[in-house]
This record gives structure tokens, C-alpha cells and sequence, in this order.
């Protein structure tokens, strides 16, 4: 606006230009994760009528199936802690820009450990207290172990981690199979399983419910990455090595030593969430325990905008869909893997809406 | 049993099936060569495969046309391939984060799609038809060995080879080839000429998209004849491995497509055999020989110096 007051001797002309911000602030993520919900419920309601079920009766179903109850809050609180989990290794990795992908093969390879851990220590009668932290602990070792194998190849070698990880998922998967229907079957058993761990394995429970303390250990490792990240050196470091490596490298930070790291860490996280998932809720290692927690975690990091206090109540209303997708299935014929999709393109339009926040539209001058 | 393995019968059948299973990375990786060669990382092949298997299985299945199957399933890959198109170029978004988002959704939609046709599966039985039959070319198919590895495949893998040739007259004797290699390297120098980088990278990803799609079809109207979750089982991946293995030629990517058609061919016929290791170490061959030739691939210099680059204008 222009006063009367101006030194210059003319009314400046005005012309509006659409200019492109290079980070977008909180309020315009907010936005833009708002406007992607919309937009993915809009578009979710449509295609459910498309099929032929009434969407509001099978949206009501999700919303009750998943907070109905009190159990039904419980239950989905139980489906969010393993993505949670792989939600959190996502966001270590992708923060330094290292893409793990492996999530899935790293959280069965924990799941692995802790079996054979149990298998091998049974009968020692080992003490519920020392036996389900150890077993936390094996799971993260061995996770970190198998996120190691990228990682190293990556920081010595500069072996594309992506490509690396998601065969290391394969290559897993085939492990796990080929230790279930051999040495590891539980006898007489016609599916791929183990025998049931013994009591001594379990979480302990929470409130006197099904909740397993799995859930709080999410919680505190959600924390705990939080003060790493934004706290610690180590996470200062994992920062800047994401946001503009040559600029790392400058000051002095080992990028490969950060991308091994990162690796090693996000391993040995996703492994904690098999082992988690493991003593928490099957109390034996069976065959397709993880529906696709790893691939999940990747989704909830994103949609929780890579931080901890974001992946927290992605992952709730991821587990949310998962439980809902239950009760939508009894009360209509859509079949379950509509949560998948919709998993999908809530994160796509969330990348286009958070692109399209970052334009204003601002008057400039026109220079005489 | 080694003496049955070396049987001249079964080493040209083993060959013969290579070539089968080369063809289907074969077409994913010439797709990826020429969008990577636009200085574009899609890793969202897997995702554009699986759409253009359940496409082509489902075109296919309702039409009883093979052929219609595999133009669908050209149009469903080049359409997922827009979704990436416009999140890595026109919006500018990471292009692995674009990569991964593009992945999940597809394989979320597929399994969807595919369980909302056909709601009884599993109770009903699954749905098939009638794949490929093989396509033996007159007189040439009579001669011994070479007939059966070289002139007795379907259709597809006819096209496959031929699109070898076609990619690389393309890249390298005509301009506008010259110009995708060029934004590759060097996206300002042909930005200076008044040449649209956006326009050549959408259309190389698009294309991408549609030989991915097509990559996808031969999987299930070449082979399976079916369509089940994750059916296409790491072959995009794969597909971007041997670009790098192939040093980004077409040439060796030729050769490296033969080279995993060879691991998957063996891997079936050694289960068959009955070969006392354990069948999951077979299965897991692929991906284990994936690892070892992005390893392998680490120091090739073909890369394109600005793979995985936006162009963004000063």
C-alpha cells in the first residue's frame, strides 16, 4: 500500500508473482497434512460407494472398531506399537538421508534373535526380569547386525543401501521360512511356527488389559530419538549429513561414519520391534507375525513428517485404520486392502499439498 | 543326479527359460535406462510392474484378448508413472521419497483392485488364463539347440530383444537422444538452448512407466497366467540393478537381464531336481546375486553425473 507520504514522485504499479519458499513452516505442514486427510477421505468415501457399500455405514465401523471400546482403543494401541517402532528407525535413517528400506527384513531378523535366544535358554529358568530385558536386547543386536551388512556396504563400498535392503527383506523372509519348516517347526505342526515361548518371556502388561508395555517402550524410544536428534551431537551431525552433505563434509563430519551409524541404529531399532511384537503379543515366532510393519513404518515416518512427535500419532491412526479395516470387513464387502491404498495416497497428496503450501503469492513492484 | 543335471536337454531347457525370464526384467530395465539416462532415480519400478501385472491379468482375463491385456498394461504403468512424474519432477519432491510413496500406494491399489473383482478368491479358487503360448518362427525353430533357445519364445520376448536395439539407435544415433543423454550430464547446458528439461524427463519417466507396465504384463500373460499379491517379488529392484550393473548400456544390460534370466531359470529347474540344500536358498538366489552385482557395480563410470538431481533453474 502505498502512502502519500512516498518520496517517489509516481504511484508505484503493482504486480502479483507466485514465488516458492524453500522450507515450508509448522503451520504450513499442519496445513498441508490436514488438506491431504481431506482430500484421501473425500476420495476414500467416493470409492467405497463406487463398489457398492454404503460409505458412511463402513467409515462409522472403522471409526467404531478402532475407538469404539475401550478394548478396541487398546487393541489398536497394540497394532500401533510395532509401526511406531519402525516408524521411529525411519526417522533415523531418513534424517541423514540414508534410505533403509529394510525395516521389514531388520525387524524379522530381531524377531530371529529373540527366538533363537528362547530356544536356546528355555529351560535355564532364567527370572522374568533379567529374561525379557536380555531378550530386548538380543533382538536389537541382531537387528543392528542386519542393518550393519547395508550399512557397511554403503559407507565403505558406496553400494546403493536401497537396493541392498529391500533384497536383504527377501533374503530374510526365505531364512525365516527355511528355519520354520525345519529345526525351528514346532513338532506335529502343519504351519510355520515355533513352539510357545514359556511365561518368563512375556511384556508385562499394562492397566490389567491386553496392552503390552511394548507400547511405553515405543513411547520412551520416541523420546529418546527426539533428544537424540535435537540434543545430542551425534544427531546434529545425522542433521546436517541429510540436509546438505557436501556442507557436512566441510565441517568436518564423517559422512560415511554417519551413514554406517544411522544404518546400524535404525537396525537395531526395527529388530527391538520384532522382538517386541514377538513377546508382546504372539509369544512365538510364526510365519507372516509382521504384516508389513516395515513397509508401515516407512509411510508413518513420512506422514509424521520424519519427527518423533509426529510418528507418534501416525502410527495411532495407522494402527486405527488396521483395526477399523476388522470391523469394516464384517459390516461391508470392501475388502481390507483398501486401508493399504489409502495408506498410500494420504502420503502422496501430503507430498503435493506440502509443495503447493510452500507457493505465496506476493505483490511485487514493478521497477519503473 | 549330476549326470541327469548335465543332460544336454536340460541345460538348452534351462537356457531356453533364461531367455523367458530375462525378457521380463529385460523391458523394466531398458525402461529404467532411458529415465535414468535423463538424469532421473525412479525407484518405483516395482510399483509400476505390479500395476501393469494386475492391468494386463485383469484386461486379459475379461477380454480373453492377450494382446489388449498387454496394451492395458502399457497405459496402467505409463499412469502410475504420471503420479511419480509429478511429485519427483513437476513438484519437485525428493525422488526416493517419491519413489517409496509411489511403491506402496501401487501395491496397496493392485491388491485392492484385484481383491474388489474377484471378492471370492481363495473359496472360489484362484482365476487364471491362458498365458503366451510359444511362438516358434518357421524353419528357424527346426534347428537343434539353437531353435529351442533362440526361436521357440513367445511374442513378448521377440519385442524385448528388438527393443535392445530400438533403445540403443535411439540413445545414440539420433538427436533427441543425444539430448536425454546430454540432460543427464548436464541439464544447463541444454536448458540454454531453449530446451525443455521437465519435458524430456516427464516423457522419459512416462515411458519408463509404460516398459515397466509392459515388463509387469509378461509376468502374468507370459508366464503365471495369474495374479497374487507381490507377484512381481523384487524384479523391479532388480531391474534397477542391472542398469547399474549394466553400466548403463544397453548393450550389457542385454547381457545382465540374460545373466538373472539364467539364476531364475536355474533356481526353478534345481528345485525340480530334488537337490538335497534347502529350496529357500534357491529361491533366495536372485536377490543374494542382486546384492553381489550392485556390489560388483559400485565403480562403474556410466552413471549419469546428474542422476537423482532436480533441475531447478538459477
Amino acid at each position: 500500500m502505498s502512502t502519500a507520504k512516498s518520496t517517489r514522485s509516481v504511484i508505484p504499479k503493482f504486480h502479483y508473482r507466485l514465488e516458492k519458499r524453500k522450507e515450508s513452516g509448522i503451520f504450513a505442514s499442519l496445513l498441508s497434512i490436514l488438506v491431504a486427510l481431506i482430500c484421501s477421505f473425500g476420495i476414500t468415501f467416493w470409492v467405497i460407494s463406487l463398489i457398492g457399500a454404503d460409505a458412511g455405514t463402513v467409515l462409522w465401523a472403522i471409526v467404531k472398531g478402532s475407538f469404539g471400546t475401550k478394548n478396541a482403543v487398546i487393541d489398536t494401541l497394540i497394532k500401533a506399537t510395532p509401526i511406531f517402532i519402525t516408524g521411529l528407525a525411519t526417522v533415523v535413517a531418513f534424517r541423514a538421508k540414508v534410505w533403509n528400506i529394510g525395516q521389514e527384513g531388520q525387524l524379522y531378523t530381531g524377531a530371529l534373535g529373540v527366538t533363537w535366544a528362547v530356544l536356546l535358554l528355555k529351560d535355564t529358568g532364567l527370572p522374568a526380569w533379567i529374561f525379557v530385558p536380555l531378550l530386548l536386547v538380543v533382538s536389537a543386536i541382531f537387528g543392528a547386525l542386519a542393518g550393519a551388512i547395508p550399512g557397511v556396504l554403503k559407507s565403505r563400498y558406496n553400494v546403493n543401501e536401497i537396493i541392498v535392503t529391500v533384497m536383504l527383506n527377501y533374503i530374510t523372509l526365505y531364512l525365516t521360512t527355511y528355519l520354520l519348516g525345519g529345526i525351528w517347526q514346532e513338532a506335529g505342526s502343519h504351519y510355520y511356527n515355533t513352539i510357545r515361548f514359556p511365561e518368563t518371556t512375556n511384556l508385562p502388561l499394562l492397566f490389567e488389559t491386553r496392552l503390552h508395555s511394548g507400547f511405553l517402550i515405543a513411547l520412551l524410544l520416541a523420546a529418546l530419538i527426539y533428544y537424540l536428534l535435537w540434543h545430542m551431537k551425534l544427531g546434529y551431525k545425522i542433521r546436517a549429513t541429510g540436509s546438505n552433505p557436501t556442507a557436512a563434509r566441510f565441517k568436518g563430519i564423517n559422512i560415511q561414519r554417519i551413514s554406517l551409524i544411522v544404518m546400524v541404529l535404525s537396525g537395531a531399532i526395527s529388530g527391538l520391534a520384532g522382538g517386541i511384537e514377538l513377546l508382546g503379543v504372539h509369544h512365538r515366532l510364526v510365519y507372516g507375525f509382521s504384516v508389513s510393519f516395515g513397509f508401515t513404518g516407512i509411510l508413518i515416518a513420512l506422514l509424521g513428517r520424519l519427527h518423533p512427535l509426529g510418528v507418534a500419532p501416525a502410527a495411532i491412526f495407522f494402527g486405527a485404520l488396521h483395526n477399523g479395516s476388522s470391523a469394516m470387513i464384517i459390516h461391508s464387502n470392501v475388502p481390507r486392502e483398501l486401508i493399504t491404498a489409502i495408506m498410500g495416497f494420504v502420503i502422496i497428496m501430503l507430498l503435493v499439498w506440502e509443495e503447493v503450501f510452500k507457493y505465496r503469492i506476493r505483490r511485487v513492484e514493478d521497477v519503473q | 543326479m549330476f549326470n541327469e543335471f548335465l543332460q544336454a536337454d536340460m541345460l538348452i531347457s534351462i537356457f531356453a527359460s533364461a531367455v523367458r525370464m530375462g525378457t521380463i526384467v529385460l523391458f523394466a530395465a531398458l525402461g529404467e535406462l532411458i529415465v535414468e539416462r535423463s538424469g532421473v532415480l525412479n525407484l518405483s519400478v516395482e510399483g509400476m510392474m505390479l500395476t501393469g501385472a494386475l492391468a494386463g491379468f485383469l484386461v486379459g482375463y475379461f477380454s480373453e484378448s492377450l494382446w489388449l491385456g498387454v496394451v492395458s498394461a502399457a497405459l496402467a504403468g505409463m499412469l502410475i508413472s504420471v503420479i511419480f512424474a509429478l511429485l519427483a519432477i513437476v513438484f519437485q519432491v525428493d525422488q526416493t521419497v517419491s519413489s517409496l510413496t509411489v511403491n506402496i500406494f501401487a501395491a496397496g491399489l493392485t491388491f485392492f483392485i484385484y481383491r474388489t473383482v474377484f471378492p471370492d478368491v481363495g473359496s472360489q479358487g484362484t482365476p487364471n488364463l491362458v498365458p503366451f503360448s510359444a511362438l516358434k518362427i518357421p524353419y528357424l525353430s527346426q534347428i537343434p539347440v539353437l531353435g529351442e533357445l533362440l526361436f521357440s519364445h513367445h511374442a513378448m520376448a521377440y519385442i524385448a530383444l528388438f527393443m535392445v536395439l530400438i533403445i540403443w539407435f535411439y540413445l545414440y544415433r539420433t538427436k533427441s537422444g543425444l539430448i536425454l543423454r546430454t540432460i543427464g550430464e548436464n541439464p544447463r547446458a541444454v536448458d540454454m538452448k531453449g530446451i525443455s528439461i521437465t519435458l524430456y524427463r516427464v516423457s522419459a519417466v512416462l515411458f519408463g512407466g509404460l516398459m515397466a507396465g509392459l515388463a509387469g504384463s509378461v509376468i502374468t500373460l507370459g508366464s503365471a497366467g495369474v495374479f497374487v499379491a507381490d507377484i512381481t517379488a523384487g524384479r523391479g529392484w532388480l531391474a534397477i540393478a542391472i542398469v547399474i550393473f549394466g553400466d548403463w548400456k544397453p548393450g550389457r544390460i542385454l547381457w545382465a537381464a540374460l545373466f538373472f534370466g539364467f539364476i531364475d531359470a536355474l533356481q526353478m529347474q534345481v528345485q525340480a531336481l530334488g537337490i538335497k540344500l534347502p529350496f529357500q536358498l534357491f529361491l533366495a538366489m536372485p536377490y543374494i546375486m542382486t546384492v553381489i552385482a550392485v556390489f560388483l557395480g559400485r565403480r562403474r563410470a556410466g552413471a549419469p553425473i546428474a542422476l537423482g538431481t532436480p533441475y531447478v533453474r538459477e
